[in-house]
């Protein structure tokens, strides 16, 4: 925690003067993502946007000239700087509405800033809440969140302030944001701000109150559930072949269809079910549609619930994957070559698992794999996820239950095989 | 705990007999691979060798007739039956080299038999040593054990039986065998014998006694290192694509030589070294050649050491990728189709990594992506290994100036790295 108000917490040196002073604290912004101290050099008199020293920014540090739009960093050209300047040049002064929810009254805030650009780190920043809850009793947290996300803060928090800020929206410096946040924690004799945003033993639950995949419950020995998570804005291109842009989200539902129809007929009983953003093209019989059209509002719940009944989730990577990721039994996601770098970020939620089965629950494909691997990749993983659940039944159960399960179930030892998929 | 001595009552019952008395069990047989109970019929005297809980196999009960070869079992079609049927097939008399090595006296010995015909499942046997002899400290544990894995043998054990049996042939029933630990146990009136060693946690060091990649090293954060892992009997075949039996291993020479120049290009000053057996092909001229003939002896200190330094290691999936991967900054293996359902086997040096470490160093690879993902994820792995040594070496630093010293000097490895696009 550092504080932001009366007089922030800085510890900074001017990055332009040669034997770099300290620089002089004043006030704060909250003009988007950014939580910035404002900071001046008592030598050159130079004015700075000093990032708090936290959250991405946790390793770096980046400051921004408000006079000129330079971006001081140690880190040069990295994107946390690019996105910094990005912010400052994307600056507008549009009003911007909060709505606040209260769920007790306030005395000494605390701000967790989860205004984001992306939704993977958004929920990389909601994953901090509960913590934060946890590690300040004497304090009430407030969390500033975008309204498609705000039904992800966790209980326990004082106030929600919720932003009408639109979610690729969420870098840009909002004059009209940066004023009517100052003035609300100008109301306060103090106030402190948290929030890392690089969470660690995320329990998902505490932000979804949804319970994850039950390995206990004997449907998980049943009938195999799978679930595809399709975006149409990035597309499963098969085995990365160029693909004009306007056939990019048919091609995919046609993929996605081969692939539905070797799990049918491999896996017999499997219940399959795709999701997403999106309802390009018609999914093969057998195949429930939950799809939403873009920009539609869906049932999160429904679809989170969806997730947690899968044996696994399969999609494109990127942050649609993430609450899939987090409350199914296993995942794949089908990476593009520029992806790579980003693989398992924000997966905070799989801290507790033992990482032998991590690498067997979480899977990261090239696009450019074949359908009979993805198949097959699928089938071993619900191997693995199967015998798992049935070795944690089997240890628990009487001796009548345990000869009831190996009958039913003892099949599912079986080493998986190939799932040959003409393509 | 099983025990050898006194033999141990079975549930097992005699086959011939129609009223199907429970097998009286006289002793025990080590040829190998198998530990049997040896057990008799009481009724009509038939002889049966009882397959004992032991290793990977509690779940596939089997029984063989050592005067028929006949196997029963429930999973008859599974692999551990069959494979007793075919060691029985290629049992043989013929003298079997042991070498007996004490370490201290033993008084209570507990066998951890880790002769095995697939050097992964020797790996996952060793593996339970550490925790018999921390969980059994009035026992003294007896590694059995074939003579090219002795090495891997940890500290605290009482003695060593090494015995000179071709890893491919572990399975057979070597009747010497046999009969050499039947006289060696003669001496104690109780042997215990360890059975399940699935699952088990272990700290790879205690076998090898080589240190891990070392982040806080500077050579962590120096010119970049790669080992590539070289079979001939399990090959990359590029995308999955059907080559010829006879051009496989070139075809994979070439792959890997493709690989190695398009890092190159990418990253000149990678340094990258072959190891493995079987020397077909050739490489680039500055990729290091450390390949041995099929059938050679490695200089295993000298391969792990190289591992240990290596910021990834790359190969096709095997137990032989195994030591590679533990000792690593990060392990990419390419999996045959028949493989996916062994994805982190023999893993078991994961215990105690992060879990994002374990998703993101450890990349398990379909055989059929492109060399454009290949290239591109080698190279990520390589940089985010030295990433992680820059922000342990920097945490550690004294003070900010030692910090902003390290990054002025090693800052580079922050770059962007796009994708390495190549043509198919």
């Amino acid at each position: 925690m550092q504080a932001l108000h009366p007089r922030p917490e800085l510890n900074q040196f001017c990055p332009v003067c040669p034997d770099r002073p300290q620089l002089e604290v004043g006030g704060f912004q909250i003009p988007s993502l950014f939580t910035l101290i404002e900071a001046r050099c008592p030598q050159c008199r130079r004015d700075f946007l000093v990032l708090r020293p936290n959250s991405w920014g946790l390793h770096y540090w980046a400051m921004l000239e408000p006079a000129t739009g330079k971006v001081h960093s140690s880190m040069p050209d990295g994107w946390l700087e690019r996105m910094l300047a990005w912010g400052w040049q994307s600056k507008h002064d549009r009003p911007v509405a909060i709505e606040t929810v209260s769920h007790r009254p306030v005395r000494r805030p605390l701000i967790v800033n989860c205004i984001e650009h992306f939704y993977g780190h958004c929920l990389g920043r909601l994953f901090d809440v509960p913590k934060v809850v946890a590690n300040n009793p004497d304090r009430d947290v407030i969390a500033i969140v975008q309204r498609p996300l705000a039904w992800l803060v966790a209980d326990g928090v004082a106030e929600v302030w919720i932003v009408d800020t639109p979610l690729d929206q969420g870098h840009a410096f909002s004059s009209a944001l940066a004023a009517e946040l100052k003035r609300r924690i100008a109301q306060f004799d103090e106030c402190g701000v948290d929030g890392t945003g690089l969470a660690s033993k995320t329990d998902i639950t505490k932000l979804t109150r949804i319970a994850r995949f039950d390995w206990l419950a004997e449907a998980s020995l049943a009938r195999a559930a799978i679930t595809f998570v399709v975006r149409e804005d990035r597309c499963w291109l098969y085995r990365a072949r160029r693909t004009p842009q306007a056939e990019m989200a048919r091609q995919q539902v046609e993929i996605m269809n081969v692939l539905a129809q070797g799990l049918l007929h491999y896996i017999p009983g499997v219940d399959i079910a795709v999701v997403g953003f999106g309802q390009t093209g018609r999914f093969v019989a057998g195949v429930q549609d939950m799809r939403v059209g873009l920009g539609q509002a869906p049932d999160e719940i429904a679809w989170t619930r969806r997730y947690a009944n899968s044996h696994i989730v399969l999609g494109v990577h990127g942050s649609g994957m993430l609450l899939p990721a987090a409350h199914a039994a296993a995942s794949i996601e089908i990476t593009p070559l520029d992806k790579f770098v980003n693989i398992a970020n924000a997966y905070d939620f799989i801290a507790d698992e033992y990482p032998v089965d991590a690498v067997r629950h979480h899977h990261f494909l090239p696009m450019s794999v074949s359908l009979t691997e993805v198949a097959t990749l699928i089938g071993a993983t619900l191997h693995f996820v199967r015998t798992s659940a049935y070795a944690r039944q089997a240890h628990r159960a009487d001796p009548a239950t345990l000869e009831r399960l190996q009958a039913q179930y003892g099949h599912l030892q079986n080493f998986p095989q190939p799932m040959i998929i003409e393509s | 705990m099983l025990f050898l001595k006194p033999p141990m009552p079975t549930a097992q019952r005699c086959v011939s007999c129609a009223a199907a008395p429970a097998l009286e069990s006289t002793g025990f047989a080590i040829p190998g691979l198998f530990v049997f109970a040896d057990c008799r019929c009481p009724a009509c005297g038939k002889r049966y060798w009882v397959h004992l809980p032991i290793g990977f196999d509690i779940f596939l009960p089997t029984t063989i007739e050592p005067d028929t070869g006949v196997v029963h079992s429930p999973q008859a079609g599974e692999w551990l039956p069959q494979l007793a049927a075919a060691a029985w097939q290629a049992r043989t008399d013929k003298p079997v080299p042991v070498e007996f090595v004490e370490h201290r006296p033993v008084k209570r010995p507990l066998i951890v038999n880790c002769v095995e015909n697939i050097y992964g499942h020797v790996l996952m046997k060793l593996y339970a040593v550490p925790r018999q002899i921390r969980e059994n400290p009035d026992r003294d544990v007896i590694v059995i054990i074939q003579k090219s894995n002795a090495w891997l043998v940890p500290d605290g054990v009482a003695e060593t039986w090494i015995v000179d049996v071709p890893l491919r042939q572990g399975h057979i029933f070597y009747m010497d065998l046999h009969e050499k630990f039947s006289a060696r146990l003669r001496q104690w009136d109780e042997v215990a014998i360890a059975g399940s060693v699935i699952g088990e946690d272990i700290d790879i060091t205690k076998f090898t006694r080589m240190p891990l990649f070392d982040y806080t090293s500077e050579a962590a954060l120096a010119a970049p290192k790669a080992t590539f892992l070289w079979r001939e009997d399990r090959c990359w075949t590029y995308r999955n694509q059907p080559v010829p039996r006879e051009r496989v291993v070139l075809e994979q020479a070439a792959a890997m030589s493709r690989l190695a120049e398009t890092l190159r290009e990418r990253v000149p000053d990678i340094d990258i070294t072959v190891t493995g057996f079987g020397r077909t092909g050739v490489f680039p001229e500055w990729v290091k050649d450390w390949r041995l003939n099929q059938g050679e002896r490695p200089d295993e200190l000298a391969w792990l050491r190289l591992y240990s330094q290596s910021h990834v290691v790359f190969g096709t999936h095997g137990s032989n990728m195994l030591l590679p991967a533990a000792h690593a900054g990060s392990s990419v293996e390419l999996l045959p189709i028949f493989k996916h359902g062994n994805i982190g086997q023999g893993y078991n040096f994961l215990a105690g990594t992060a879990w994002g470490q374990a998703i993101t160093r450890y990349r398990f690879l379909p055989m059929s992506c492109s060399m454009s993902d290949i290239a591109t994820i080698l190279n990520l792995l390589i940089r985010e290994a030295r990433m992680t040594a820059f922000w342990l070496q920097s945490n550690a630093a004294p003070n900010q100036d030692a910090k902003y010293r390290l990054l002025l000097r090693h800052g580079k490895i922050f770059a962007h790295q796009p994708p390495i696009v190549v043509a198919d």
